[in-house]
């Protein structure tokens, strides 16, 4: 092995620095360009929801399961599983902007969206849901990014890849692919938009049940750990937007079978009630669809805490029901983005 | 940490930047000061005390023995220190068994309440020191070794965190040398162990955690699955143990030659193999020296008048005391016990094997040589289906349905291609993990073809365009293709 000389290191030094210089000058020209592309992606005008429609469904699988397009007419549901409050005050904003036709938006709320543990898994574990936590991240402004900021993978990723341009993955990103191809971008190009899944399954499995009390209310000792202050900052946020925007404001609490509903916490359940009562106060227009003690019947359940397409059909009626009181009604023709 | 955590990449100069700027004579101090933080920031207070015990209990046995007057003084200083060793090995790597055990005896003896030894302590690293410091006591007593006198120096041997957490498990002979040496590194150890590491890192973060989530998807639920996508999931899984692995030992060689220093090669193509016994020859090499000159060799010197039935036998301990060091299960069980099996086979059918194909004139066949491969990929990957598996039963069901289905299942897979053959991932990823393996194949027949030690070799020897391109594409590969999520080494839990 040669020893190092003063000459010899220079030379090397320069053109390790010349090569680094150029590599870094090729990604940053990547880097430019993807970032234009993913600008692009969300200006595309493919976020206008159903000409017919007025209404919005948002939240996690609750209302993704149980509120049926096919039942309430004039209703869009863009709800999508394991989608935190926090994340659904962005979409929200983001379609409103682009539907300034929608009059009122069921926003899918129970108790399991307040718990820490649960909310605080969806925005900041590594391992849950890391896709959707990209995919929601094109949606942040600058104080949403702040609040999540931290050194887990996906946070970094994703912050590099849609604030720097680094095409990290970029082949994952659908939309941004589609424009470099020069195809046509589609609503469900963008995983974050969600919509109404149905599933005819019913199981109904006290171990699948136990499971997920745990996964949503319960830490490794079995306590629970207490209510989530930005998904609570969350809902006021969402409902002060649709007050601000003229929009009425329902939060749905979705069914959940009695075996399910028996095993939640009492914690949970009274810090639910706290909040629901406190924003109820503090949101007077708001409107309050409770369901969760609906006795609907074993088959209408996919499990302890969703319904299934049975169980969608009826709920769905009822709010269909709860829903004309207030104007409900399929009439709207306005314009859209 | 983790060698592919972003932590490391910041560390890992860190501390070269610290080597090149203190005197020559601080160069071990920053190195094993640099060795003892990488294994505190795994946050176990016992892996420390574990790191400890070893290092004193082996260096004190080793000057014992040196120092030991007559055979039976040295041979007791022997036994000293490897029963020491292992104490700490068996406590940590086998604490649920243990826990088990002693939580059924309370039982049968009438004291409810459990084991107060919860199997909660970490056990990362273990293994590969302490096998370090079993072999460092064995050759010091078969004299083929220098007694290490410094106790600073001797726990850099044994701490040295490149190798600390999987290995290479580095011989006395090899590593305390480099250690009492230690000067500047040449540029070419530095570029050497840059590119060594980054082509490592690719292994591991761009092929084997992209495969993880293919092989994952099967061998999670696999009764989902008939057939070919079990099939296709079997052998993802022997390319994704290999990348994920040699990606590791990759990163451990090219970090300790920034320093200078050169560890064990610890594979070497090993699915290019004509045989199962050249197979470990090639595959974790260090391990496989250390498991044939500390219990195969032993136990059949202590068999030899039992002559072939001797090695079989001692084939047959050896490699399920290899698959019980990876876990107290059924399955790593099995696993050895295959490999011996495969092992004994071969030492009881090697000569009419030979005067089979001689008497045939295909003893040089280069179409024998082809089917030789095949036939040990495929054995070694029906092994790693048990090691795989989340159960015996799981592993019987792969083994089953692609023993029996399998020409029945092609036809329904083409048809839910997504499923069977994508297994439940994207074809985009799989367009990733096919170019992927292109270029490991290519790097494979590059050392194949210039008979070479490693990738960097190659890439010196070319070139500068080469050079350069090659840097540029795998830059870019990291940067661009990582997998969507990071899996730690499967190594690691040993």
């Amino acid at each position: 092995m040669k020893p190092w000389s003063q000459r010899e290191n220079e030379g090397r030094l320069g053109r390790f620095a010349v090569g680094v210089t150029l590599w870094l000058a090729i990604l940053t020209a990547l880097s430019w360009g993807y970032r234009g592309v993913c600008r692009a992606a969300l200006q595309q005008p493919v976020f206008g929801v159903d000409d017919s429609a007025d209404t919005l469904v948002v939240g996690d699988s609750h209302p993704q399961s149980s509120l049926d397009p096919a039942v309430l007419v004039g209703v869009e549901n863009v709800s999508g599983s394991g989608e935190s409050l926090f994340f659904t005050f962005y979409k929200l904003r983001f379609l409103l902007d682009r539907n300034p036709g929608i009059r009122r938006v069921i926003l899918g709320f129970s108790a399991h969206n307040l718990s820490k543990k649960y909310q605080d898994s969806l925005l900041f574990d590594e391992s849950v849901y890391p896709e959707d936590f990209e995919s929601y991240y094109t949606l942040l402004d600058a104080s949403g990014k702040r609040l999540l900021r931290s050194w887990r993978r996906g946070f970094l990723v994703a912050s590099l890849k849609y604030d720097f341009g680094v095409p990290i993955q970029f082949y994952r990103y659908r939309p941004a692919t589609k424009i470099l191809l020069g195809q046509e971008v589609r609503r469900a190009d963008f995983d974050w938009v969600g919509g109404f899944y149905g599933s005819a399954r019913s199981k109904l499995d006290d171990e699948q049940i136990r499971r997920k009390i745990k996964l949503y209310f319960l830490d490794e000792r079995g306590r629970f750990t207490g209510v989530s202050d930005l998904v609570v900052q969350s809902l006021r946020l969402i409902l002060a937007l649709c007050r601000d925007r003229g929009i009425q404001a329902w939060v749905y609490t979705g069914p959940e079978h009695m075996r399910f509903r028996s095993r939640v916490p009492g914690e949970a359940l009274s810090a639910f009630e706290a909040v629901r009562a406190a924003t109820a106060l503090e949101f007077p227009g708001t409107w309050w669809l409770d369901f969760s003690e609906n006795s609907l019947m074993d088959g209408a359940f996919g499990d302890g805490d969703h319904a299934n397409t049975v169980g969608a059909r009826i709920i769905s009626a009822q709010v269909r029901d709860r829903l004309a009181g207030s104007g409900y009604g399929p009439q709207r023709t306005t314009e859209k983005r | 940490m983790a060698l592919n955590s972003p932590t490391y990449l910041a560390f890992l100069p860190l501390i070269l930047a610290v080597f090149l700027l203190v005197q020559v004579r601080a160069r071990a101090t920053v190195l094993l000061t640099a060795s003892l933080l990488f294994y505190a920031a795994l946050g176990a207070l016992e892996l420390l005390a574990a790191l400890f015990v070893v290092t004193v209990a082996s260096y004190t046995a080793g000057l014992l023995i040196a120092r030991g007057q007559g055979a039976r003084a040295r041979r007791w200083a022997l036994w000293l220190g490897i029963t020491a060793d292992l104490a700490v090995l068996i406590a940590l790597r086998f604490q649920t068994p243990i826990a088990e055990a002693v939580n059924a005896v309370s039982v049968a003896l009438g004291f409810p309440g459990g084991s107060p030894f919860p199997p909660t302590l970490m056990s990362v690293g273990v293994s590969f020191y302490a096998f370090q410091g079993i072999s460092y006591l064995i050759d010091l007593y078969l004299e083929v070794a220098e007694p290490e006198r410094h106790l600073g120096r001797f726990a850099l041997y044994m701490s040295f965190f490149p190798k600390l957490l999987q290995g290479p498990i580095e011989r006395a002979s090899d590593l305390l040398p480099q250690l009492g040496t230690l000067g500047k590194p040449t540029y070419e150890d530095l570029r050497a162990g840059v590119l060594t590491f980054f082509w490592g890192l690719f292994k591991k973060v761009v092929i084997a955690d992209r495969l993880s989530m293919f092989t994952g998807a099967v061998f999670s639920d696999v009764q989902r699955f008939q057939g070919v996508p079990l099939l296709i999931a079997v052998v993802l899984y022997s390319i994704e143990i290999y990348a994920d692995f040699s990606g590791y030992t990759d990163m451990a060689i090219g970090s300790a030659r920034v320093f200078g220093m050169r560890l064990t090669q610890n594979f070497n193509r090993p699915y290019s193999a004509t045989s199962v016994l050249e197979f470990w020859r090639r595959w974790h090499i260090s391990f496989s020296r250390w498991i044939l000159d500390y219990i195969f060799k032993p136990v059949q010197m202590g068999l030899r008048s039992w002559k072939t039935a001797g090695t079989v036998v001692a084939l047959m301990v050896t490699f399920l005391a290899s698959g019980v060091w990876h876990g107290a299960a059924w399955t790593f069980v099995l696993w050895g016990g295959l490999h011996g099996v495969y092992m004994a086979c071969s030492v009881l059918t090697r000569s009419t094997r030979a005067r089979l194909l001689k008497a045939i004139g295909m003893a040089d066949s280069r179409l024998v040589r082809w089917w030789r491969i095949a036939l040990v990929f495929a054995l070694v990957s029906v092994a790693w289906i048990f090691f795989r598996a989340e159960n015996l039963g799981d592993a019987f069901y792969i083994v089953a349905s692609v023993a029996t289905q399998l020409p029945a299942s092609i036809a329904p897979s083409i048809a839910d291609w997504s499923h069977n053959l994508l297994l439940d991932q994207s074809w985009r990823e799989a367009a990733v993990v096919l170019v992927s393996l292109m270029v490991l194949v290519a790097a494979g027949l590059a050392r194949s073809r210039w008979n070479l030690h490693s990738p960097e070799v190659f890439i010196q020897a070319s070139p500068p365009w080469v050079r350069w391109v090659t840097y540029h594409a795998l830059g870019f590969a990291l940067v661009i293709f990582p997998a969507p999520a990071t899996r730690a080494f499967i190594y690691y839990q040993f």
